[in-house]
């Protein structure tokens, strides 16, 4: 797609999303306000698997890490969520870091069972701390994220335009990076570590460095998480939560910018869809897996690859009207080791 | 003194010797070919220099600092690029990135300055850009720069990877079979391809490649293997003379 038409597409859709609170009511914007934090949580995922080839099922426990930390610093420290914010990332960053060093020696299966490990463990703190945490009942967080009062707005709007502005904030630097030598030895080191080694990338390090910032996103979302709900609980960041994310990102568009939008878009809405058509809940997994499986097979690079062809095939049928739209390239395998989760 | 010196280097898998005591050198400028019948221990000559083996003894001297001290990574910063056997290319960036890539440590903008999109970084882009277009032009890949690298054909896609390794300017070019899978009329130009790199920009170059041709007509000097040794080394038309040779790779004469 043309370099100007993505970016006023995008621009459009942040204004669009910025204006909303003054056209649809509260309800509303609390689903803006998950979908916002779910695309940032997408996204974390989709910088550690989709753009450097780690699996991660253990994101949730990022996202928890950062969450419980915000309610309780705000809850029972006094802190500020201001404060909260930049030492949560911290805190989800660090345990991210020690997370990518077992990253550095095992890949693939193996490394998704430790992750998993790590996602399947969080959920046992809280409970294991139910004096501070509320265990199992979970802990509301009586102060809210309020608005400043010389802005005349509400609590909710506000939180809205918040979470909003750090998500922009956070894929405008995801599309930066993207675009950038550190972002290409990250993509390198996922296709083809060896010839990345080769080329002079610091492969490790880089490895635990994507680890770090990827966990230090979740955290953002957790942070979010905290704001939003004004309550954590265990139930709210278990390992499902992670497959999930996967879930999005693979629906969406691994290795993409637009796909975590996508995939955080399918994970809010298709369960509420699901009920209002009148199936029953305890479907929506099926439906879930249904909807997968058909991803895999007819659009490997997810909902996002699947419109960038679409556009490239209308761009070619404009340029010739005579000549079919160009067919994707046929991918002979470059390598033979690589897929991509 | 040469710029390459490959010193007694041994290296073994489990009970079978890779390399066994091998020692070659390679001057300024030469283009030196490794050649040997499969198994001989060529590809993992390269793998030792570039630091993704570890030999058991041995040295790699490359403008007199030992290459086998250091880890993997710093290899490309002494100034050797290689090319590999199987191709090593990323498939879902576009031809003009893989090049880029290759380029990793000409330009070093950190992370911050990166995300941030700050001067520095569009600075480097810009110079890495410049650099790109020269490396794609000299290997005639300047159409295709937009195109993802996966969907290309072969020939080309060992093109690609010669631009890449030529994009960090190294001073030692290490090809690994470059002429591997090509049809016959390609192997002619990438033979000339070498021959106008190694003229224009007076690097070392050390190939390995099983076209008998190409390697005849267009190396100084010839190396040969055989089960990790070598037996023979000097100008092509002396090692096609050496009844050892003739023997081990050749085959015996009829």
């Amino acid at each position: 797609m043309n370099k100007n038409v993505t970016r006023a597409l995008w621009a459009g859709l942040l204004c669009l999303l910025a204006l909303a609170p003054f056209v649809v009511g509260t309800v509303e914007i609390s689903a803006f306000q998950k979908v916002v934090y779910l695309s940032v949580a997408v996204m974390s995922l989709n910088v550690l698997t989709g753009f450097n080839g780690q699996a991660s099922i253990g994101h949730s426990a990022f996202m928890g890490i950062a969450a419980y930390f915000t309610a309780l610093a705000v809850q029972s420290h006094g802190w500020s969520y201001w404060a909260a914010l930049p030492a949560s990332i911290l805190v989800a960053a660090l345990v991210g870091a020690l997370a990518g060093v077992p990253a550095l020696r095992i890949r693939g299966m193996n490394l998704a069972l430790v992750t998993l490990g790590l996602g399947m463990v969080f959920p046992q703190l809280p409970i294991r701390f139910t004096e501070e945490t509320g265990g199992t009942q979970g802990m509301p967080v009586d102060e809210p994220l309020a608005a400043p009062a010389f802005l005349n707005v509400s609590d909710v709007a506000w939180r809205y335009w918040v979470l909003l502005a750090l998500a922009a904030l956070v894929f405008w630097l995801v599309r930066n990076f993207r675009a950038s030598r550190v972002g290409r030895a990250v993509i390198a080191i996922r296709d083809q570590p060896i010839a990345a080694h080769t080329a002079g990338v610091n492969v490790a390090a880089t490895k635990i460095a994507v680890f770090a910032v990827s966990a230090g996103m979740a955290g953002l979302a957790g942070w979010m998480f905290t704001v939003a709900n004004q309550f954590v609980s265990p139930s709210d960041f278990t390992v499902l939560v992670s497959i999930n994310l996967l879930l999005g990102m693979a629906i969406g568009g691994s290795g993409t910018l637009a796909g975590p939008v996508i995939g955080a878009v399918f994970l809010h809405y298709i369960p509420e869809a699901v009920n209002g058509t009148g199936i029953d809940p305890v479907l929506t997994p099926a439906l879930y897996g249904l909807i997968l499986i058909l991803v895999v097979y007819f659009l490997p690079g997810g909902a996002a690859g699947g419109l960038a062809q679409l556009s490239a095939r209308f761009a070619a049928s404009r340029r010739s009207p005579d000549e079919p739209g160009q067919a994707p390239p046929s991918t002979p395998r470059l390598t033979s080791s690589t897929s991509h989760p | 003194m040469p710029r390459l010196s490959v010193e007694e280097l041994e290296l073994s898998f489990g009970g079978i010797r890779a390399l066994n005591k091998l020692s070659f050198a390679v001057a300024e400028g030469e283009l030196c070919a490794l050649v040997g019948p499969n198994g001989a221990g060529k590809s993992s000559v390269f793998n030792c220099i570039t630091g993704l083996y570890r030999p058991s003894a041995g040295r790699v001297v490359f403008d007199g600092r030992d290459l086998l001290r250091l880890p993997a990574h710093r290899v490309a910063a002494q100034g050797v690029a290689r090319t590999f056997q199987n191709l090593a290319l990323f498939p879902r960036l576009t031809v003009l990135e893989n090049v880029l890539l290759g380029g990793h440590l000409n330009e070093r903008p950190g992370p911050l300055a990166c995300a941030l999109h700050l001067p520095r970084h569009r600075r480097a882009e810009r110079a890495l850009r410049a650099q790109a277009d020269e490396v794609l032009a000299l290997t005639g890949l300047e159409s295709l720069a937009g195109n993802p690298a996966s969907g290309l054909p072969y020939g080309t896609l060992k093109r690609v990877e010669l631009a890449r390794a030529l994009m960090s300017r190294p001073r030692l070019l290490l090809l690994d079979e470059p002429a591997a899978g090509l049809p016959h009329g390609e192997v002619g130009e990438l033979g000339d391809l070498i021959a106008r790199i190694r003229a224009e920009l007076g690097i070392s170059i050390v190939l390995v490649e099983h076209h008998m041709g190409m390697v005849m007509s267009i190396s100084d000097k010839v190396v040969v293997l055989n089960l990790g040794r070598r037996i023979c080394e000097g100008t092509p038309e002396e090692v096609s003379r050496d009844p050892e040779v003739i023997a081990a790779y050749l085959g015996e004469a009829a």
